[in-house]
């Protein structure tokens, strides 16, 4: 048998087993490892109460990783407001934090955005469509995230938050597949 | 500290299963103009004897690309001090995707154009400080810095594709925002923190170099707070530290199969001169390490990268054993002091 | 857009790798240096493209995905494909020559 036979035959049984004819994708193979934003380090993220909350989700068939770059960088920009500028970490009591190696104080956006993670983050990966979204918040910025991805924009208040809020609805109806996994990390809570 | 997430070795994705590699990483050669601090190869000026000659790196892309190989990485040493350097890459370009890392002192508008000609899809330029000072001490050359830029600015004038790649150590740590911009400025569309490894000159200078976790942490977060608009940043830190084992394959000057250049100093698969190409890669310790059996994983790491337990390298380094979890990884690190190596024969 | 006598190969020096474990090819095309992913269906078509004419192709096509997709829906599909390799610079499409 020829290769090309061979691989007829394995891509018919393949596409029977699948029980239906996928439309055609063609994606660029990225070189780059896509990493999400730097979250804090632990210890800054337990003095300031920082949490990560990322949602799993599944890609629509339809649309392509190209498109997911595109919600990200539109979402991304949305962020970027004056009432979100980074602003110098302070414990929940309102204490100044400072970074115990550097002896800094990190200055950070209240609400941040730290990338959505594809399921194939290396070079070559099987054409998995799972991907996780994380955000990143302290202080006020936490009431901020929990609006955002809970509430109908326009619902929420303060008003600078709706746009972020449009940009998530955007995420749900248009590129997710079904409901998302939701998962908090939480400095403050035990390993 | 997180609830919900898979918390089982590879429960999302789990290592994926490859039959024939896709992509290699070629070292060249152990040549190189600099006297680099960090060197992983203990580079010379020198040729080494007993390198691979032209015909037989040709014959291995042949064989690489024959067997189902992609994509190929070239580096070195300096790649391109080999003087038939632009004859195996225009080889490798014309069968795989080719990228090339090199320091880019000596390429100008000419050689620029000439790899442009033979299909170099991309060009990894090491920089190792924002300040000539810096880089040029831990390259051991001066006019270095400049020379790179030069070289980067050469490649961007014939529109080849570059990223900035920094090892990031004590030496550099305060200046990668500022190498951020000046990666950005030249024309880098990528900025790649790389960790150091206990290899080569690098090994011997370690207490030197070598930053502990936090602060390495810590030099990420001053960098990722505010990177410079359309330069991406690639960083195998937590939450992206990946076990790659399970897609790497290398080979080094001498035509050994090594799986990766950071385990030059720990394994040898075979020699491609009398083995054949897949027949290293099926070799025990490689299936062993592609499997991803490891002790101990970062959830987070895990869930978005298809592997467990992170850098074998780094895990085999400091632990001495190929399942021991990555301590470069903030919730692997399990209290190791990144600054000190284990006084541990390997 | 395609004529039924037009012949569809792979372009000059692409180079496609069969991925079968995961379902997917990959393509490399030299003259503008990339990789490109392709799914089952766009694996499909580009390893149908072996000189065949554009009703060559619809025929195979068609014939192989025949339990998964009626013969329009199939027909549909293929051409959107074949946009999308020749655009990629993966298949190369040229014109039978008059008689």
């Amino acid at each position: 048998m020829s290769d090309r036979a061979r691989t007829l035959l394995y891509l018919r049984a393949l596409i029977d087993a699948g029980g239906a004819l996928e439309e055609p994708r063609l994606e660029p193979v990225r070189l780059h490892v896509r990493t999400a934003g730097s979250i804090p380090p632990k210890a800054v993220m337990a003095a300031a109460g920082y949490i990560v909350v990322v949602w799993t989700w599944r890609i629509r068939p339809e649309v392509t990783r190209i498109e997911v770059e595109e919600w990200e960088r539109a979402h991304a920009r949305e962020l970027d407001v004056a009432e979100n500028a980074p602003r110098p970490m302070t414990e929940a009591g309102g204490a100044g934090i400072t970074d115990a190696e550097t002896g800094s104080v990190p200055s950070r956006s209240m609400l941040a955005y730290h990338g959505t993670v594809l399921a194939r983050r290396s070079v070559f990966a099987p054409p998995g469509r799972t991907v996780q979204t994380l955000w990143g918040a302290w202080g006020e910025g936490r009431q901020w995230l929990e609006a955002i991805l809970s509430k109908a924009p326009d619902t929420i208040a303060p008003e600078w938050l709706q746009p972020i809020a449009r940009t998530v609805v955007d995420l749900r109806t248009r590129l997710m597949e079904g409901d998302p996994e939701v998962t908090v990390i939480d400095p403050s809570l035990p390993l | 500290m997180s609830e919900g997430l898979a918390g089982t070795p590879g429960a999302v994705g789990g290592t994926p299963w490859i039959g024939r590699p896709l992509k290699v990483t070629l070292c060249l050669t152990a040549r190189c103009p600099l006297d680099c601090r960090a060197c992983y190869a203990d580079c010379g000026a020198r040729p080494a004897a007993d390198e691979l000659d032209t015909a037989t790196w040709l014959r291995l892309l042949d064989t690489l690309a024959a067997d189902g190989v992609i994509n190929v990485f070239v580096e070195g040493g300096e790649p391109l001090a080999r003087g038939d350097a632009e004859t195996i890459l225009a080889h490798a370009a014309a069968r795989m995707f080719t990228t090339l890392r090199t320091h880019a002192v000596t390429i100008d508008d000419a050689t620029a154009a000439r790899l442009k000609g033979c299909g170099i899809g991309r060009v990894y330029v090491d920089l190792m400080g924002a300040a000539a000072a810096t880089h040029d001490a831990m390259v051991g050359t001066p006019g270095s810095l400049a020379a790179a830029l030069a070289g980067i600015a050469a490649l961007r004038r014939h529109a080849v594709p570059v990223s900035v790649l920094v090892i990031l150590c004590r030496p550099n740590a305060g200046e990668l925002p500022e190498l951020a911009r000046l990666a950005a400025g030249a024309g880098a569309d990528e900025l790649g923190v790389l960790r150091l490894y206990p290899l080569g000159r690098a090994r011997r200078a370690w207490s030197a170099l070598a930053l502990s976790l936090d602060e390495q942490m810590a030099a990420l977060g001053a960098l990722a707070a505010d990177p410079p608009a359309g330069l991406r940043l690639m960083q195998s830190w937590h939450p992206d530290d990946a076990n790659c084992c399970w897609q790497n394959a290398a080979i080094d000057p001498w035509g050994h199969a090594i799986g990766c250049p950071y385990l030059r100093d720990y394994v040898d698969y075979g020699d491609l001169r009398t083995t054949p190409w897949l027949e290293t890669w099926n070799h025990p310790l490689y299936r062993r390490l592609r499997a991803g059996a490891v002790d101990g994983h970062c959830p987070d790491c895990a869930s978005s990268q298809l592997s467990s337990g992170g850098c074998r390298a780094t895990a085999y380094a400091f632990h001495g054993r190929w399942d021991a979890p990555d301590p470069f990884c903030v919730t692997m690190n399990k209290g190791i002091d990144l600054r000190v190596l284990p006084d541990r024969p390997l | 857009m395609f004529c039924p006598t037009d012949r569809f190969d792979h372009a000059p020096g692409v180079v496609l790798r069969p991925m079968p474990e995961w379902g997917c090819a990959y393509a490399y095309t030299p003259r503008r240096p990339a990789l490109t992913e392709l799914n089952t269906t766009a694996w499909l078509i580009a390893a149908l493209c072996d000189g065949t004419t554009l009703a060559e192709l619809e025929r195979d096509f068609a014939d192989t995905v025949q339990r998964v997709a009626g013969s329009n829906a199939a027909r549909d599909t293929l051409h959107r494909g074949l946009a999308l390799l020749v655009e990629a610079g993966i298949i190369a499409r040229t014109e039978e020559a008059p008689r």
